[in-house]
């Protein structure tokens, strides 16, 4: 166990070192309150655990493992907020934070960003850490807890998957665009 | 198309904070202070392991207990064990030295800084606790059912939202079966896992006390003036309980059941300790030997020693109180003679046979704390904090219960405490409503339930699940099916329905020339039955697995497959049902083992009403539950959300949650916004949490989910079905759910679009894997596809 001037001291490397990594995990996934927030809630995390906290650059997937609990449960929480506002008559709240409901974005940014919203939740995370956070495979292994061949799959899955939706939304936009009077009857 | 290098160019664009960025230095001061602030709040500190000392050690206060709202806090410390006489408590000899740090906050008189006016101080009220089989912490309360996992900080919180009726929690058993049960007003509630779809409703008598679990899996309670209850899972058997003197008040507030099946209550009003073995009723009071108080507690050892606790309730007298324990032939009295701390004593205990009893302090000339039993005397702590009851014992020997302001719960081994806050919770108001978090405007609800609602699906259960399908070694569910083989004929008019056989491996599926046709999941093969039997043209299909059997519903009739014989059995339908099946929803309900039936019949401006029906397979019995108004129609079942769900035929109509045990509708928000132009067709099917609806016609395909983990329509949609689906077109006849491979199957249909009369066959079989979202073809086209 260690000493009050040593738990002291080692929060405080961790967090200089990491805590502006953490805020920009955040900021690229919500509101800049709520990554304020939620950065706090990661942090006082890893206070509490220090002692679990490990040393290095190991420290930082750690605190991505965190991280993604910690925006879980945001996440969870506005979905609560949401459906009990609904069932009580308010407006809900909107739906879950993302980042273009808080950046203005160009008109091809929304398609892309349109079309990972469209992915699992699974394919969102991997491909953003993989391509925001511009974290390597072996180590968004650590943080989803697999090995660094299967992330390398899934990454590659994903990325297949985030093209369909790209592509397909192309198709759909042609379409709809030309869509016959007739379809809007329906049928008996 | 885009390929996978261009996509991740594209996305790499859109990051709205680039790794070679800098954050605004400001920004990032404001969020180090606010790190900061939140760490530095006082309870905070790192949390560290109790200590686990062979010895038993006598050291200084470190007592660390905050009484703060918020995060949940964990503090270990260590406080002065102060046995009977300062001794240590099982006799060995006191530690030369301490192991422990210097405790880094001042750590007040814990009984100074909590509330002694529990009523007064909490908002959340805390009415019972449990230790689960895994070692979850559960404790009812008036905000909901919190949970407490194993080594974990963030509790779990179920309230409505996760299907209680009520936020207003007040009872908790968990059985040797490990089955979790949370009892309320008029209700309990069996867990069914966070995973699945949370809590099973049962109604039960308006008002019952408290809850335990006999060895049998049965629930017992008490209610009103002298009933005992027992649930078995499916009915209350209700046992008077005789020559009890009258009072007025409820007459046990606790509970627990004997090993050998015993149940024990424990009553107030001085009228002791009842049992009943099943047969007969024995009462025990002051002259046997049990103390004399107001109330009495029970609790029964797992070697079936039982023991009687005291609360005296503002009736406090010395003479016979304190705890005493029945050995089946006797009871023997303890008391502070004995070592207890206090004659006020409530007793819990653990399944490792450790016998806690908890002192409250109700009066003031009673010292709170808690003592231990050791098998012959009891060891006092006066100095952790007030505790009140209802308290319970982990499999560990160590003893959780609140404290007295319910502000958090508190754990102690003995050594260490460990104290956990309730997490911030909105508390229910007496009518069992949550208090909304500001006042609204009263929105009307677009759906309600019109007269009666029978509760028969909450009061039958199903029988055991058959066996399900396994494939045989050799095949390959992912591989695509013969080229060309012969297949059923889609309807280019109506959309065909079809169900998943669980014992066959087979969907049952019924074509548009009323031949039956089966596919074989394991193969991906088609099978045409020539059974025997003739079938309506159209039609719902389910297939009832409490009768093992496929019932087909069409015309204003329904047809019971036997696939041992091959053969269909033609069934009449109600008066009622006359007009026909064409509006009809039907499903199983894996709950009652019935088949739910949902008519929709009449249409008054924008409202339709739907009338729900039951229908036992076996016994042939028809009965109607009730009706439900809504502007959204039946669309199907929700195996994880257990509820009914409904989709307004235009997404500003709304959708609508019912639970078919109660008729409860709950309105959840609008229907899909990409049901923009509504749709003619859907179909519920499952699986991966999400009930898939697919919503064809005017949505130019679309195929949403929805989600049954939020109650509400996820963002997974397809704008045009698989790989060969054409947009605009709705080229699948019916959806089912694979229950073999755990995946969505997509039979394809016929589309007779308008304008040009030619006909599109689309008779090809897909799957989509809902965990994944990837597209498989298990049946090729034939020559007559498109």
């Amino acid at each position: 166990m260690l000493s009050t001037a040593d738990t002291e001291r080692r929060y405080r490397v961790v967090f200089d070192r990491y805590h502006p990594d953490i805020y920009a995990y955040f900021k690229r996934r919500i509101d800049a309150d709520t990554a304020k927030d939620c950065t706090a809630e990661t942090f006082l995390v890893a206070w509490r655990r220090i002692d679990k906290v490990p040393d290095g650059d190991e420290a930082l997937r750690w605190l991505y493992r965190v991280a993604r609990n910690v925006l879980r449960n945001e996440y969870r929480t506005k979905r609560r907020s949401r459906n009990l506002s609904a069932r009580l008559g308010g407006n809900g709240g909107g739906s879950q934070p993302s980042p273009e409901t808080v950046i203005v974005r160009r008109e091809e940014d929304e398609e892309v960003l349109q079309a990972l919203q469209r992915l699992s939740t699974q394919d969102q995370e991997i491909l953003l850490l993989s391509v925001w956070e511009e974290l390597p495979p072996i180590e968004i292994a650590e943080i989803f807890g697999c090995t660094s061949h299967a992330v390398s799959q899934r990454l590659y899955r994903a990325s297949g998957r985030l093209a369909k939706q790209l592509g397909r939304k192309r198709v759909m936009k042609s379409t709809r665009a030309g869509q016959t009077s007739e379809h809007k009857e329906g049928r008996t | 198309m885009t390929d996978h290098n261009e996509a991740l160019d594209r996305l790499r664009a859109t990051n709205p904070v680039s790794t070679t960025e800098v954050i605004d230095p400001d920004e990032i001061s404001t969020v180090a202070a606010l790190c900061e602030e939140r760490r530095l709040t006082p309870g905070r500190e790192p949390i560290s392991e109790p200590l686990k000392s062979p010895r038993r050690e006598v050291m200084r206060p470190a007592l660390a207990f905050s009484a703060a709202f918020g995060a949940v806090i964990i503090v270990a410390a260590v406080i002065t064990l102060i046995g009977s006489g300062g001794e240590s408590a099982v006799g060995e000899p006191p530690p030369a030295t301490t192991l422990l740090p210097t405790p880094t906050t001042t750590v007040p008189d814990p009984v100074a800084t909590v509330s002694n006016d529990p009523w007064g101080s909490a908002a959340i009220w805390i009415s019972d606790t449990a230790i689960g089989a895994d070692g979850s912490v559960w404790a009812a309360t008036s905000g909901g059912m919190v949970q407490w996992l194993p080594d974990t900080d963030k509790p779990t919180v179920y309230t409505t939202d996760d299907g209680l009726p009520s936020d207003d929690v007040r009872n908790i058993a968990i059985g040797p079966d490990e089955a979790v049960w949370a009892g309320g007003d008029g209700w309990i509630a069996l867990f069914n896992g966070a995973e699945q779809s949370g809590w099973i409703v049962y109604p039960a008598e308006d008002s019952f006390g408290p809850m335990a679990v006999g060895p049998d899996g049965g629930v017992w309670s008490v209610a009103g003036l002298d009933r005992l209850m027992r649930f078995d899972g499916s009915n209350w058997e209700t046992f008077t309980v005789p020559n009890l003197p009258g009072n007025d008040a409820p007459w046990s507030f606790s509970l627990a059941v004997a090993p050998d099946g015993t149940v024990w209550a424990g009553t107030n009003d001085h009228r002791g300790v009842v049992s009943y073995d099943g047969t007969d009723f024995n009462y025990y009071e002051m002259w046997d030997g049990i103390p004399d108080q107001s109330g009495t507690t029970v609790a029964v050892s797992p070697d079936g020693t039982v023991w009687a606790g005291s609360d005296p309730a503002g009736d406090y007298s010395d003479s016979g109180s304190g705890i005493a324990s029945f050995d089946g032939t006797a009871w023997t009295q303890y008391t502070t003679d004995d070592g207890l701390l206090s004659m006020s004593a409530h007793v819990a205990i653990g399944s490792d046979g450790t016998v806690w009893a908890v002192h409250d302090g109700a009066d003031d000339n009673m010292q709170s704390g808690a003592s231990r039993f050791d098998g012959s005397a009891w060891t006092a702590f006066p100095d952790v904090p007030t505790l009140v009851f209802p308290a319970t014992v982990d499999a560990a020997g160590t003893l959780w219960a609140p404290a007295n302001d319910h502000a958090s719960i508190v754990g102690f081994d003995g050594e260490s405490i460990t104290s956990i806050d309730m997490p911030a919770l909105e508390a229910v108001a007496p009518d069992g409503i949550p208090d909304p978090p500001t006042p609204q405007p009263p929105t009307p609800d677009p759906a309600a339930t019109v007269g009666e609602w029978d509760t028969i699906l909450a009061m039958r259960h199903a029988g055991p699940t058959p066996t399900a399908a396994t494939c045989p070694t050799g095949t390959n569910p992912d591989e695509s099916g013969p080229v060309g083989q012969e297949r059923p004929e889609p309807d280019e008019y109506s959309n065909q329905a079809a169900d998943f056989d669980r014992v066959w491996g087979r969907i049952v599926y019924v074509d548009r020339g009323r031949h039956t046709w089966t596919l074989d999941v394991c193969t991906n093969t088609w099978h045409e039955m020539n059974a025997d039997g003739v079938l309506p043209g159209t039609g719902s299909v389910v297939y009832d697995v409490d009768s093992d059997r496929t019932v087909l519903f069409g015309d204003s009739r329904l047809w019971v497959y036997n696939r041992d014989l091959n053969s269909w059995e033609w069934r009449s339908a109600p008066q009622s049902h006359s007009d026909g099946w064409a509006s009809i929803a039907a499903f199983y309900e894996p709950q009652s083992g019935l088949i739910v039936t949902a008519r929709t019949s009449e249409q008054e401006g924008n409202t339709w009403r739907s009338t729900f029906s039951t229908y036992d397979v076996d016994t042939d019995e028809w009965t109607t539950i009730g009706t439900i108004a809504s502007e959204s129609l039946v669309i199907g079942y929700s195996h994880e959300a257990d509820r009914v769900v409904t989709a307004g035929v235009f997404s500003e109509f709304g959708t609508d949650l019912i639970d078919p045990r109660t008729g409860a509708v709950e309105f959840v928000g609008e229907s899909h916004p990409e049901f923009i132009g509504g749709f003619g067709y859907s179909e519920l099917a499952n699986g991966a949490n999400t009930a898939y609806a697919m919503a064809l016609e005017q949505s130019a395909g679309t195929f949403c989910g929805f989600d049954s983990s939020i109650l509400g329509w996820s963002l997974k949609c397809w704008p045009s079905l698989p790989p060969r689906g054409h947009d605009g077109v709705p080229p699948f006849d019916a959806i089912t759910y694979d229950w073999l491979n755990e995946r969505l199957v997509f039979i394809g249909g016929a589309d007779h679009p308008w304008g040009d009369g030619k006909i599109t066959y689309f008779d090809d079989v897909w799957s989509l894997d809902p965990e994944t979202g990837e597209w498989l073809e298990l049946v090729p086209p034939s020559n007559n596809g498109s």
